[in-house]
């Protein structure tokens, strides 16, 4: 693995091995072993499981992934070899292209042996479903399932189950619904339901089925439950009752019903042929005046003289003609003809008039007969007499609490009857005048002025009429709405008008039955889809549960011997859609003791949950068959007796079940325990130290103590503390004899010697820098290794202990020869 | 049939063989890319009535 500039690492690469069964990572707390975990985690998911697991409080974690200290040049990485075994490895290098943002993840660039990839896929390598998907337990995760919300621990519990996919099965066909009826064929639904009495859907597939198997139609089922709902319901109809009968009866017995519930037709309108509109004016003025100013003895010859014009002797007479009524001879001679006809185109200024009076008179005598019609047209409830009334205002009361709003209905009933009356009266007395004017015209006499003011006081009542009118049907409109609306809900009612909408729909109701029947057998399937694979799921997840309870319990009996609370097991609760339990049977010890049965969450100690969140993920991780296992530090709040334990029985079941082991630990009697232990199968022990916050993690082999005791020296070089100066000096000078012991041996077997380290055991610092004096690499360098010797002197007394700024000196020359020197040699170098 | 994960197998076999579950459960398997489309169109087929008579096992 190599990791260059994540989280606690620096700008420089870190590179070691992971390749033994069991690897232990040893450092202090805050000195990066997490982070080779999360590195771990990075390279092969693309994120760290911490910043997921945060909720809400993910926009805490942006850039967190690159260290804050390391310069902007540098690139992030992380690199690691993944091989199974007996197969080549393969190389999977992640680099951080963008930081994680305040709601995003981290972008990355992923290669495989240097190619760039989308995903893992062409590795092999399978990874678990999130949120804890690579093999890898930090402690954050570790009491994930124990706090997790329920839904969350239900989800991880599925996915590890690799239960994800039926339940989506179950959730897909949950969501499903049959496709809705159109609109048409939902109302037939409808009023066949009220017919029936009860969901017509079945009756509808009977009718649909007998129409298909060749007995009847649809048309005549439908027509069959009506005539059964009528017959049911008191009608007499004929044996076998026709469409036309039926219709009539059915529509016939509604419209009785609606008015034995409430006459919402009394209040309205009847229908009117005529309007309000104004009346012509009659010019009796213009007539008068014409009567007044012409010769009244001419009128009465003025029939003759016309007659006369248009006998044609006497039109084209050019002398004396005899007259042809008086028989006087030669009495109508050209001049006397042409003063006839002067006297007749003098009257025909009159005649223009008088019919114009003539027609205006019969447009009156209708005009006022319509008005007189409108006036009586009125709505029946304003006829309602004061018993009617009241049996009404009672009925609208029940039938929608509409009794007030009928009762301030009829109160508004006698301005429409008043103004009624007055127009009635009024175009009675125009239709006289009218009549008696028509007399005068006749007679060529002049018309009294008072028919102007009749027909003007008609006008006005008709206003008047308009105006009640309008207020009556402004509050009438809405109460009528309002009355329809509670009859259309009337239960007596509902039926039979459902009975006249079926009977109306016969025409369509072959295609409409057929689609209603074909949903309701779809709904009926689905329906019954969903039950079996409800039952079916949960089936599964009690057989799922129960295995994953006896691995679970057998990690449990591993981590925690002895202890008479045991784990019982993982139980859904209801559907297992949401909850599941974790059970545990609390027991007092003794052998004949069936104990209690309580939900885990509730009742274990801490170390008991981190022991159970600790079983369940090795459950896990052993029923995937993953390839390896990282625990960071795992073990808090375990006793000396269960990390014994732990070290022992737990450990020693991964390692044999073929799974590599990676354990991360502060705790030097852990790591000593899991040595002794499991060193047969090949352990490797790498140190993880940091000599400050601003530089990087290293990762060390255990037996390089030059790196090892360079780090705890320098970690104590600038204490003020005397006790920890010389400890420094200590460590300072015995890593200078390990670096010493390196230099040496590596330039030997450069020279072809079969060199070893413990050639020089036993040899002091002096003398092995007498020693490496041939190999040194610059003029310098055998100055600073002595006074790199005199400076790392614990001493005898504290006035002897070195200095801080000797001791810093003398590591950093440390430091520097050991990069010079493993640069010169390449693969001479020697690290053991 | 397009390879199933093991529990849609377990699934199958827990679902009796004549229920329509099983018809559901075949066409998600079989149309991994559209398997709410699959659904509808067996509902849709079902709602057709082709065979009414079927719906009232």
């Amino acid at each position: 693995m190599a990791i260059q500039g994540f989280r606690s690492f620096g700008a420089e690469p870190v590179d070691f091995n992971l390749d033994n069964a069991v690897t232990l990572l040893e450092g202090e707390n805050s000195h990066g072993k997490t982070s080779i975990a999360e590195a771990l985690e990075y390279v092969l998911t693309g994120d760290i499981t911490r910043r997921g697991m945060a909720g809400s409080a993910a926009a805490e974690f942006a850039g967190c992934l690159r260290n804050a200290h390391i310069p902007g040049s540098v690139e992030t990485y992380v690199e690691a070899d993944f091989c199974e075994r007996d197969s080549e490895s393969v190389r999977v290098r992640r680099t951080l292209v963008n930081d994680t943002g305040r709601n995003s993840p981290a972008d990355s660039l992923l290669t495989v042996n240097g190619d760039p990839v989308v995903d893992l896929t062409s590795t092999g390598i399978v990874l678990s479903s999130p949120p804890i998907e690579a093999p890898i337990l930090l402690q954050h995760n570790l009491r994930y399932l124990l706090t997790a919300r329920p839904q969350e621990r239900m989800d991880y519990f599925k996915a590890v189950l690799e239960l994800s996919e039926a339940e989506n099965i179950r959730a897909a066909v949950g969501q499903l619904e049959v496709p809705a009826l159109t609109e048409e064929a939902s109302d037939l639904l409808s009023h066949l339901s009220e017919v029936v009495g009860e969901s017509a859907a079945p009756a509808v597939i009977n009718i649909v089925q007998a129409a298909s198997g060749g007995t009847g139609s649809v048309r005549d089922g439908a027509m069959s439950l009506t005539a059964t709902f009528a017959a049911n319901a008191g009608i007499e109809l004929g044996e076998y009752p026709d469409e036309t009968e039926l219709i009539l009866k059915v529509q016939s017995e509604l419209d009785r019903r609606r008015t034995t519930v409430f006459p919402t037709d009394d209040i309205s309108l009847p229908p009117r042929d005529a309007d309000l509109a104004m009346t012509p004016a009659v010019p009796v003025e213009e007539y008068n005046t014409a009567v007044d100013t012409a010769d009244r003895s001419l009128f009465q010859l003025l029939g003759l003289f016309e007659e006369l014009l248009r006998v044609p002797p006497i039109v084209e007479a050019t002398q004396a003609i005899d007259c042809p009524v008086c028989e006087t001879p030669s009495a109508l001679t050209p001049e006397r003809v042409a003063a006839i006809r002067q006297h007749v185109d003098d009257s025909s200024g009159f005649s223009q008039v008088q019919e114009l009076v003539k027609q205006s008179l019969h447009s009156l005598r209708e005009r006022a007969s319509d008005l007189s019609t409108l006036a009586n047209a009125l709505p029946p409830v304003v006829s309602w007499g004061d018993d009617e009334r009241e049996l009404r205002i009672s009925e609208a009361e029940e039938l929608g609490n509409l009794g007030e709003e009928v009762q301030a209905l009829l109160d508004e009933t006698p301005a429409v009857q008043s103004a009624a009356q007055d127009l009635h009266t009024r175009a009675e007395a125009a239709i006289e005048a009218a009549e008696r004017s028509s007399v005068f015209c006749a007679e060529r006499r002049a018309i009294p002025l008072e028919l102007t003011d009749t027909v003007t006081a008609m006008d006005g009542a008709a206003v008047a009429f308009d105006a009640a009118l309008a207020d009556y049907l402004e509050m009438a409109d809405p109460v009528q709405q309002a009355l329809s609306s509670a009859m259309s809900r009337h239960a007596d009612l509902v039926k039979w008008e459902s009975a006249v909408r079926v009977l109306e729909s016969l025409n369509a109701v072959e295609s409409l039955g057929r689609e209603i029947g074909g949903c309701a057998v779809a709904e009926r399937k689905l329906l019954a889809a969903q039950q079996d694979i409800d039952v079916a799921v949960q089936a599964l997840l009690d057989l799922r549960f129960g295995e994953m309870s006896e691995e679970i319990a057998k990690w449990w009996s591993r981590l925690r011997p002895g202890d008479p609370t045991s784990f019982e097991g993982v139980e859904r609760r209801g559907t297992g859609r949401r909850y599941l339990d974790l059970k545990t049977r609390l027991g007092t010890g003794a052998d004949d003791d069936g104990g209690v049965v309580m939900n885990a969450v509730s009742v274990l100690s801490d170390s008991q949950l981190g022991a159970l969140g600790l079983s369940t993920f090795l459950a896990r991780c052993v029923k995937e068959i993953t390839g390896f296992i990282f625990l960071d530090d795992p073990l808090a709040g375990f006793d000396d007796e269960h990390r014994t334990t732990f070290a022992n029985a737990t450990l020693g079941g991964l390692v044999d079940a073929g799974i590599q082991l990676i354990l991360s630990t502060y705790d030097r009697k852990l790591a000593e325990q899991v040595k002794r232990v499991h060193d047969h199968h090949g352990v490797i022990r790498l140190n993880v130290s940091m000599n400050d916050t601003r530089s990087s993690t290293l990762v060390t082999p255990f037996e390089d103590q030059f790196e090892a005791l360079h780090a705890t020296a320098t970690s104590m070089a600038k204490s003020g503390n005397r006790a920890n100066r010389r400890t420094s000096a200590r460590d300072g000078r015995t890593a200078a004899e390990r670096l010493a012991k390196q230099i040496i041996t590596g330039h030997r077997r450069s020279e072809g010697l079969d060199a070893l380290l413990q050639d020089l055991d036993g040899k002091q610092l002096g003398t092995l820098i007498d020693t490496l004096s041939p190999y040194v690499l610059g003029p310098d360098e055998l100055g600073k290794w002595r006074s790199a010797g005199d400076s790392l002197n614990p001493g005898n007394h504290d006035a002897d202990v070195p200095s801080s700024h000797a001791l810093v000196q003398a590591l950093g020359d440390l430091r520097a020869f050991k990069k010079a020197h493993k640069a010169e040699l390449g693969t001479f170098w020697v690290s053991e | 049939m397009s390879p199933a994960t093991d529990d849609v197998v377990a699934l199958l076999a827990l679902v009796p063989e004549e229920s329509p579950a099983t018809e559901l459960i075949e066409a998600v398997v079989n149309n991994p890319d559209d398997p709410d489309g699959a659904l509808r169109a067996i509902l849709a087929s079902w709602a057709a009535g082709s065979d009414p008579g079927e719906g009232s096992a």
